[in-house]
C-alpha cells in the first residue's frame, strides 16, 4: 500500500521520516539543534552570516509545518536535510555571484584556524563539501550523511574517499611551502 | 601529502575552530512562520496549470508518448564541440539484434507522430504530419534504417516557426539538444517504448526557421554529460540496396497495408501494456495483483468490485481527504474498459480526476492514474519530467501549492522510494539502485501541515527504464 497521510515511510537511503508519537516541542529542538545546524551550514557555505540565514530559514520552514515535522521520528534529521539543501544552494549562488574565492587569511587573525584546510574545502564541489562537513563537522555516521544528502551510503563512502583524496592533494604543496618558511 | 589520520584530525579541529554566527532569533522565526501560513491560506484556491509530465505520463498509459521541450530544467547541456563525448565514435546504437516489432507510435507532438518498427533487424521510422482534419491519417513518410542521430528538417503545419528535427538514439540518452553554430536552438527529453527497450526517440522543436548551416545534435545522459553527437554516432546496420528497394516499392504500393499494420500494432501494444501495467493503488505489480485477486475472490474487501468506491477510498486513504463524492463518470477510451471519475470533496472544495481500470483483467478495480489541481502562481514556470533507470533517477515536478510539502512516492513492488521537499521549483533525485523489472508507479502529492494532500498526480510506470517530460 502507498504510505497514507501521516505515515511517511521511505527506503533506499533517501529521506526517511517515520511519523509517530506525541510530537517534539519546537523550542526544545531549536535549542538542541541550533549550534549543530549552524556548524553544518557554515562549513558548507563558508560564510557565518549566510549560514545563520540558512539555519533561520530551515527553522522557519520547520515551524510552518511543525504539526507534521514535529511528529517525525527525527525532526532534527528533517532540519538537517533542509539545512544542507539550503546551504548548498546558498553556496552555489554565492559562487556564481562572486567569481573569486576570498582568502580567509586576509580577514582572520585567529591563529588557531586551519586556513589552508578552509581554502582547500572551498575548492571542493558543493556535494563533496557537504559530505565532508556532515561526516567530520557534524560527526554523523555515513548512513545519516546519506539521508541528509539523498544518496546511498555506498555512494557517500565513495564521495568521502574522493573528497579526502582531493583535500590531501591540495594540501600537499601548501605543506611544502610552509615547511620551507 | 598529509596522512589520512592527520587529515581527519585537522578536519575535526577545523569544525571546532570555525566561527559561527549564533544570532538566530526564535521570535523572528515565529513571526516569519506565522506570516507564511497566512499567505499560504490566501494562495490556496487559485487554479494553476497542469504539469507537462502528467500529460506525458497519462498519455503513455494510453499507448503514446508526449514529447515536450525542456523548460527551466536544471541540467546544463554543453555544446558538443566543447566537451569530449563519453562514447567512442564506433559505439553502435544498440549492442544486440533488435527483435521484430510491428509499427508502434513512439513520439507524438502537436503536429506529427513518429512511428517505429523493426523488421529484419532494421529500425524503420515513419514521420506523419497531422492532417487538416486533426487526425494523423495522411501518407506516411518512411525512413529506412537509421544511420545517424539526426533525421531531417520539417516545416510544420504552423508555419515558419515550427521546424523540427527528429531522431533516435541509445537507451542511456535522456536529453538531446540541437546547436546551430554555438547557439542551442532546441532541446528535448527522449522517449522510449516498452517494445523497443534499447532505443530512445526524440523530436526537437526548433523555435525559428530552418538554419542554413548544419545542426549538431548532442545526446546527453541524465546528468547532462555528452554521450555522443550527430557527427560521430553510428546507427543500425543499413539494409541492403535490394531490401531498401523492395521496401520502397512495398511502401509506395501498399500504404493501406501500413495503416492496417499500424492498427494491429496499436492493439498489440494495448495488450502488452495491459499485461505489464497494473495500476497506482492499491496494487502496482502483476504479483501483487494475483495475490489480491485470490484474496478478493475469497471474499475480502467487497468494495474492490465498485469503481466509485475504489476511487473515493484512494483519495481518502492516500491523500487524506475528509470526504469524497463521485460527481461524474465516463468510460475510458484506452481499451481497458475502465472509467474516468470526477471526484469532489465538499469539505475541501477541491476535486480530482481518477482513472480506474480492471485489476489484471479481473472484475475488481484498481486506480490507474489520478490528477488533482496543482494551483500555484509559479506553475507556468515549472517544467516536469520523470526519468527512471537512465543513469540517475529523478522526478522534476511542475506546479506548486505554497505552504505544502511536495511528497514523492515511487514504488515498484516492495521497492519504495519516498521523499519530501519544501522548496519550489523542485526536483527529486534518488537512486533506485536498479532498472526495475516490474511495473510500478510514481506519485507526487502536495500535502498540507494537517496531512491532507490538496493536489498532485500519479501514474503507472512500465517495467524497465522510463523517461518522459
Amino acid at each position: 500500500m502507498i504510505p497514507a497521510a501521516g505515515n511517511d515511510v521511505g527506503a533506499s537511503g533517501c529521506c526517511v521520516f517515520v511519523t509517530g508519537g506525541a510530537g517534539a516541542d519546537f523550542d526544545d529542538v531549536f535549542v538542541s539543534e541550533r549550534v549543530g545546524l549552524l556548524r553544518i551550514a557554515t562549513g558548507i557555505c563558508g560564510d557565518a552570516d549566510v549560514a545563520a540565514d540558512v539555519v533561520q530559514e530551515a527553522f522557519t520552514r520547520a515551524l510552518v509545518r511543525w504539526r507534521r515535522v514535529g511528529r517525525y521520528e527525527s525532526p532534527a534529521g528533517w532540519l538537517r536535510l533542509v539545512t544542507v539543501r539550503l546551504a548548498i544552494r546558498a553556496r552555489d549562488r554565492r559562487q556564481r555571484e562572486v567569481s573569486t574565492v576570498v582568502d580567509p587569511r586576509a580577514s582572520v587573525e585567529d591563529s588557531d584556524r586551519d586556513i589552508d584546510l578552509e581554502l582547500a574545502l572551498h575548492r571542493l564541489s558543493s556535494d563533496d563539501r557537504a559530505v565532508i562537513v556532515l561526516f567530520y563537522f557534524a560527526d554523523l555516521p555515513v548512513e545519516e550523511v546519506a539521508r541528509a544528502v539523498g544518496a546511498r551510503p555506498g555512494a557517500v563512502r565513495v564521495r568521502l574517499h574522493r573528497a579526502r583524496t582531493r583535500l590531501a592533494t591540495m594540501l600537499e604543496p601548501l605543506e611544502v611551502d610552509n615547511a620551507d618558511r | 601529502m598529509p596522512t589520512g589520520d592527520v587529515l581527519d584530525d585537522r578536519l575535526r579541529s577545523l569544525s571546532e575552530s570555525l566561527p559561527i554566527a549564533d544570532h538566530l532569533d526564535v521570535d523572528a522565526i515565529r513571526r516569519d512562520a506565522a506570516g507564511r501560513v497566512r499567505r499560504r491560506r490566501t494562495m490556496i484556491g487559485a487554479v494553476g496549470a497542469v504539469s507537462v509530465i502528467v500529460v506525458a505520463a497519462l498519455a503513455w498509459s494510453h499507448g503514446v508518448s508526449e514529447q515536450a521541450v525542456i523548460a527551466d530544467r536544471p541540467v546544463s547541456l554543453p555544446h558538443p564541440e566543447t566537451v569530449e563525448p563519453l562514447l567512442d565514435a564506433t559505439t553502435p546504437l544498440v549492442g544486440e539484434p533488435l527483435p521484430p516489432v510491428p509499427l508502434v507510435e513512439v513520439v507524438r507532438s502537436d503536429d506529427l507522430r513518429l512511428i517505429a518498427g523493426v523488421d529484419s533487424g532494421n529500425l524503420w521510422l515513419q514521420l506523419r504530419d497531422r492532417d487538416t482534419s486533426g487526425g494523423f491519417a495522411g501518407d506516411p513518410t518512411t525512413f529506412p534504417a537509421i544511420e545517424n542521430v539526426g533525421g531531417t528538417f520539417r516545416t510544420g503545419a504552423s508555419g515558419e516557426r515550427a521546424q523540427l528535427v527528429w531522431g533516435v538514439t541509445r537507451r542511456e540518452a535522456v536529453y538531446v539538444a540541437a546547436f546551430s553554430g554555438s547557439a542551442n536552438v532546441g532541446s528535448a527529453t527522449t522517449t522510449g517504448h516498452p517494445d523497443l527497450a534499447n532505443v530512445r526517440f526524440f523530436i526537437i522543436r526548433l523555435d525559428h526557421p530552418v538554419p542554413s548551416e548544419d545542426l549538431i545534435v548532442g545526446v546527453y545522459d541524465s546528468d547532462g554529460r555528452l554521450l555522443i553527437d550527430s557527427q560521430r554516432i553510428r546507427g543500425f546496420p543499413r539494409p541492403t540496396a535490394s531490401d531498401a528497394d523492395a521496401a520502397q516499392g512495398a511502401r509506395d504500393t501498399h500504404a493501406e497495408a501500413v495503416v492496417r499494420a499500424e492498427a494491429e500494432a496499436r492493439r498489440a501494444r494495448a495488450d502488452a501494456a495491459e499485461r505489464q501495467v497494473v495500476g497506482v493503488w492499491p496494487e502496482t505489480t502483476v504479483e501483487e495483483a494475483q495475490a489480491a485477486i485470490a484474496r478478493l475472490d475469497a471474499g475480502a474487501d467487497p468494495w474492490r468490485s465498485e469503481q466509485q468506491t475504489v476511487a473515493t477510498r484512494f483519495l481518502i486513504d492516500v491523500l487524506g481527504w475528509p470526504d469524497a463524492i463521485v460527481a461524474d463518470s465516463e468510460p475510458s477510451e484506452d481499451g481497458t474498459f475502465g472509467a474516468h471519475l470526477s471526484v469532489e470533496s465538499p469539505t475541501l472544495g477541491t476535486s480530482a480526476s481518477v482513472t480506474v481500470r480492471p485489476l489484471a483483467g479481473s472484475s475488481y478495480w484498481v486506480v490507474g492514474s489520478f490528477i488533482a489541481p496543482t494551483p500555484s502562481p509559479d506553475a507556468a514556470d515549472d517544467g516536469a519530467s520523470v526519468s527512471i533507470g537512465n543513469g540517475s533517477d529523478a522526478v522534476h515536478y511542475g506546479g506548486w501549492i505554497d505552504g505544502t510539502a511536495a511528497e514523492l512516492t515511487v514504488r515498484y513492488g516492495n521497492l519504495v522510494i519516498t521523499q519530501t521537499d519544501d522548496d519550489p521549483p523542485a526536483a527529486f533525485t534518488f537512486d533506485l539502485g536498479t532498472v526495475p523489472n516490474t511495473a510500478g508507479m510514481v506519485m507526487v502529492l502536495f500535502r498540507r501541515d494537517d496531512g491532507v494532500a490538496i493536489g498532485g498526480w500519479a501514474t503507472s510506470l512500465p517495467p524497465g527504464a522510463f523517461a518522459a517530460g
